[in-house]
C-alpha cells in the first residue's frame, strides 16, 4: 500500500480521469503510481509525456532503452520500475527470461552487444552516481560506436529512471502493481 | 567544460533553438542544459513537460517548489542546478543570497516557517538515494498542515533534481558555469 493513496476515481476532473484511463488502457502498468499523481495533473502530464517522448522517440532502439531503464533502476534499488520495465521486455520487447534476469541482477544479457554492454555500464555508473561520470567513460563510449545523439539520449533515459526511481520510493511502491503487465 | 561539446546552435531545430535564445535574454545566460539535451530533440520536447507545468502549476507556491529543488539539487551536490535555481529565488522572488545558501541545507531558520522547512526535508531524503522515505516521514509532514496534493508535489519538485541533475552531473554542464563564462553570480 503506497504511503499516499490514490483519489478516488470518480473524484477526479473528467480530464484528468481521461488521461489516467488512458494510458491505463494501452498500457495497464505504472497504474498505481500514476493513480497517485492524479493528486498533482501536471506531474501526470509530465510523466506521459516523457515516457512518450524519451522511450519512443530517437536513435536508440526501444528494447535497448528499456534496458538502460531496468539497469538503472536495479542500480537505485526501486523494485517497482524494474518490475514494470522488466515486464514490458519480457511481453512486448521480446527478450528472453534470462537476459530481463541479468538486467536484475545487474549483468548484461547474454543477447547484449559489446557496444550495448559499455552503454549499459556507463548509464549504472551514471545511475549510482552521476557526479562520478568522467571524461573516459565518454570516451568508451563513442570509441564503441556510439554517436553524442545516441548518448545523450541514453543519458535522458538513466535521468527519467531517476524521477521514476525518486517518486516510486517516496510513495513506498513496491512491484506489485507494477509488474501487472507487459504492453 | 561539458564532456561532451554543445551543439552548434546552427544545427539546432528553430523551436529547440528559440527556447534557448529567449532563456539568454531573460536570464543573461544560456540554459546549458536545453543546449546540451538539444542532441536529443524528443528529450528537448519531455523538458517542456517537466519543468514549467509542475513549477507553475498545483497548490504550493512556486517559489517553495524552487526551494525544494534547491534542496533536492544541493543534497545531491549538482551545483549547477543549485546554483541556478538559486540564482532564480534571489533575482524572481526577491531573497537574498545568505537565506537561499541557509534554506537549502534544510537546517532550523528563524527566517524560514517551519512547516516548509519539513518540506525541505522531506525533499532532500527524496533526492537523497540512501534514505528510504517511510510512511512515517510522511505521517510527519501531514502533522504539519499538508495535505496528501501538497506532499505529492513537494515530491514531485524533488524528483525534478534527479531527473536534470543526472544530466548536468553526468556531462559536466556545472564545469562551464565559471565567472570566465560569465556565471560569476552562481552560488
Amino acid at each position: 500500500m503506497p504511503h499516499i493513496t490514490a483519489p478516488d476515481i470518480l473524484s477526479m476532473d473528467d480530464d484528468v480521469r481521461e488521461q489516467y484511463e488512458r494510458f491505463r488502457t494501452e498500457h495497464a502498468h505504472f497504474d498505481e503510481l500514476r493513480a497517485v499523481l492524479v493528486r498533482f495533473p501536471s506531474a501526470l502530464g509530465a510523466v506521459d509525456e516523457m515516457y512518450r517522448q524519451i522511450m519512443n522517440e530517437g536513435h536508440l532502439g526501444r528494447v535497448l532503452r528499456e534496458q538502460v531503464f531496468v539497469a538503472a533502476s536495479v542500480v537505485r534499488g526501486c523494485g517497482y520500475a524494474v518490475a514494470g520495465h522488466g515486464g514490458w521486455l519480457l511481453g512486448s520487447g521480446g527478450l528472453a527470461r534470462d537476459a530481463v534476469a541479468a538486467l536484475e541482477a545487474a549483468e548484461d544479457p547474454a543477447s547484449a552487444s559489446a557496444p550495448e554492454r559499455i552503454l549499459l555500464d556507463v548509464c549504472r555508473k551514471v545511475a549510482a552516481a552521476a557526479y562520478r561520470t568522467v571524461a573516459a567513460d565518454i570516451d568508451r563510449l563513442e570509441k564503441a560506436g556510439w554517436g553524442r545523439h545516441e548518448i545523450v539520449e541514453a543519458l535522458t533515459v538513466v535521468a527519467l529512471s531517476g524521477w521514476m526511481n525518486g517518486i516510486a520510493a517516496a510513495l513506498g511502491l513496491d512491484g506489485s502493481d507494477a509488474a501487472m503487465a507487459a504492453s | 567544460m561539458a564532456l561532451i561539446p554543445y551543439p552548434e546552435l546552427e544545427t539546432i531545430p528553430a523551436e529547440v533553438r528559440e527556447h534557448i535564445e529567449h532563456f539568454a535574454r531573460d536570464h543573461g545566460r544560456p540554459t546549458l542544459l536545453r543546449w546540451m539535451l538539444a542532441w536529443s530533440p524528443p528529450a528537448s520536447a519531455a523538458v517542456d513537460a517537466l519543468y514549467h507545468p509542475v513549477f507553475t502549476t498545483g497548490k504550493l507556491e512556486r517559489r517553495l517548489k524552487e526551494l525544494l529543488f534547491v534542496a533536492a539539487s544541493e543534497q545531491r551536490g549538482c551545483f549547477y542546478c543549485m546554483g541556478g535555481h538559486s540564482r532564480l529565488l534571489v533575482h524572481t522572488f526577491g531573497y537574498d543570497r545568505d537565506q537561499v545558501e541557509r534554506w537549502r541545507t534544510g537546517a532550523e531558520d528563524e527566517e524560514l516557517d517551519e512547516d516548509e522547512r519539513v518540506l525541505v526535508l522531506l525533499a532532500k531524503k527524496v533526492a537523497d538515494d540512501a534514505q528510504p522515505v517511510t510512511e512515517a516521514d510522511i505521517a510527519a509532514v501531514r502533522e504539519h498542515g499538508w495535505g496528501d496534493d501538497e506532499i505529492v508535489e513537494a515530491i514531485t519538485a524533488a524528483a525534478q533534481s534527479m531527473w536534470t541533475n543526472t544530466i548536468a552531473q553526468s556531462l559536466h554542464l556545472e564545469d562551464d558555469v565559471t565567472p570566465e563564462n560569465g556565471f560569476d553570480d552562481y552560488f
